[in-house]
């Protein structure tokens, strides 16, 4: 048994362990390189290399009966098969890549959550500001108090959320006749996005607002024009949806 | 639409592979029962270990490889799926949670990494612990066996740490999706740790009594095959968990 043609010898198994070693090394510090596609396939293949390794040589897959292998790789086989299908019936992505992308996405999203707004890529050029309050109420079920928002042009303004409901509820502003499909593309977004789908359609995209919990956010007005808000929780859109209009 | 189409062909599939390793299992089993030698009284049961003795290596089985080697690697086979279920269940409710503490809420990546690193080290310890025992030599065995287990030890350590951490930041079984797949998974994982360790300490204990022997080294040999699969599913969770949340460019 202990001849070295049935088995790695000691020598081989220190370097197959300072191998595994440096890659789980250069796995934690791979993120430092800022090019996304490196940063998911190189972690997907240094997770298989390792995988590999540990397989063959400490395992010693390698120097054994060919049989076993067959056997772990039925295993592996289903259940890379039971992955796929749960993943298509739960309808997840499962071209990992991209699936990566959006969770990588949402991460660093989710940062910016305690400025609980995003920014409104689209504002007017004023001299001046000048605030101007707008108080909304969400209530059961589905429901905001108003369905028409008139604000005066050059403006800083600073909307509360009264969220009277047991739902959550965000306030989010749009071009007009985009509802549609900004609600749809909220779904995807996620809740780690608080339901506001990257668009330039969006003027400003509030957090979600917690049940029975009052926010406030600021925004400086958009250019004078018609626009439209709505709440961008899934489903929500057919009930609490309203037309803004900056003079 | 492509992929929908292939749906139909994977299910056949996967249902060919479960009828495979069912068939398999069922040799491995019948396997392992023939081979148990019948003991009916004290004389036979002498005859037999003269036998075994003298033939030690040459058991016949179906596989002319011991049964109760195959019937591990049956085990580690169906305990892919397992794990693949589990982790798909993961990978699926991922970033689905309404309410936190999201994973980068209390994901500490430096105690992870030294854990992880730790666990892999235990499986170099275990390597040298199978390589020992078939070279004779039980007082090396008893060191690495022994320093296998405090690397395990040290691992759960690291586990029932990082699970209070989480729990005192608000994360709970039952706070959200993150919570629920996450415990369940890494919980699942620590579980077969635990089970590891017990195993490794009832080795290094058994050693003691006699019970450890060059001859036998395929006992060490089937605990090394499950502590390197231990370790082998952990590079995934840890790839596929920990290191995917990793912002970019940080």
């Amino acid at each position: 048994m202990s001849d070295n043609k049935d088995h790695a010898s000691v020598k081989q198994y220190t370097q197959v362990a300072i191998i595994l070693a440096l890659i789980t090394w250069l796995e934690v510090v791979m993120p430092n390189w800022p090019v996304q596609w490196v940063f998911t396939f190189g972690l997907l293949i240094l997770a298989i290399f390792k995988f590999i390794y540990v397989i063959q040589i400490f395992m010693h897959l390698k120097y054994d009966n060919k049989f076993f292998t067959a056997l772990l790789l039925f295993g592996l086989f289903l259940a890379v098969g039971t992955i796929s299908a749960l993943m298509k019936i739960y309808d997840r992505d499962f071209t990992l890549p991209s699936f990566m992308v959006q969770s990588m996405g949402n991460e660093e999203s989710s940062k910016d959550n305690s400025d609980d707004s995003n920014e409104a890529n689209v504002v007017e050029d004023c001299d001046e500001r000048v605030p101007f309050d707008i108080e909304i109420i969400a209530s059961d079920p589905m429901n905001f108090d108003i369905d028409e928002i008139v604000v005066p042009s050059c403006s800083t303004i600073t909307l509360t959320l009264v969220n009277d409901s047991n739902m959550e509820h965000n306030f989010v502003l749009i071009s007009e006749g985009k509802g549609n499909e900004i609600a749809i593309a909220a779904v995807d977004a996620g809740p780690l996005n608080n339901y506001v789908p990257e668009s330039e359609d969006i003027l400003f995209g509030g957090a979600l607002v917690k049940p029975q919990v009052t926010e406030s956010f600021t925004f400086d007005s958009p250019p004078v024009g018609e626009y439209e808000f709505l709440c961008t929780f899934p489903g929500h859109y057919v009930f609490m949806k309203g037309s803004f209009t900056v003079e | 639409m492509e992929a929908l189409k292939l749906q139909p062909v994977i299910t056949a599939f996967s249902v060919f592979g479960v009828f495979v390793c069912i068939v398999l299992t069922y040799y491995a089993l019948v396997n392992l029962f023939k081979s148990f030698p019948r003991i009916r009284s004290k004389k036979d049961k002498e005859a037999i270990m003269d036998e075994d003795a003298d033939a030690h290596h040459h058991v016949e089985t179906y596989t002319g490889e011991p049964n109760i080697k195959l019937f591990w690697w049956v085990f580690l086979a169906s305990d892919c799926m397992f794990f693949g279920s589990l982790i798909t269940a993961y990978l699926i409710y991922k970033g689905q949670s309404l309410v936190g503490p999201y994973p980068l809420d209390v994901f500490d990546m430096e105690l992870t990494t030294i854990s992880t690193f730790i666990l892999l080290l235990s499986s170099f310890f275990m390597v040298l612990t199978l390589s020992s025992i078939q070279k004779g030599d039980l007082g090396k065995f008893r060191f690495w066996c022994f320093s296998t287990f405090l690397c395990g030890l040290t691992f759960l350590g690291f586990q029932v740490y990082e699970f209070e951490h989480f729990i005192h930041e608000g994360l709970r079984l039952k706070t959200n999706l993150f919570g629920s797949t996450f415990y369940l998974l890494t919980g699942t994982h620590g579980v077969h740790v635990a089970i590891g360790v017990l195993w490794l300490l009832g080795m290094f204990i058994y050693s003691f009594w006699g019970g450890i022997t060059k001859e036998r080294a395929i006992e060490v040999e089937i605990a090394g095959l499950y502590w390197h699969f231990v370790d082998v599913v952990w590079i995934v969770i840890f790839s596929v968990i920990y290191l995917m949340e990793l912002p970019i460019g940080g």
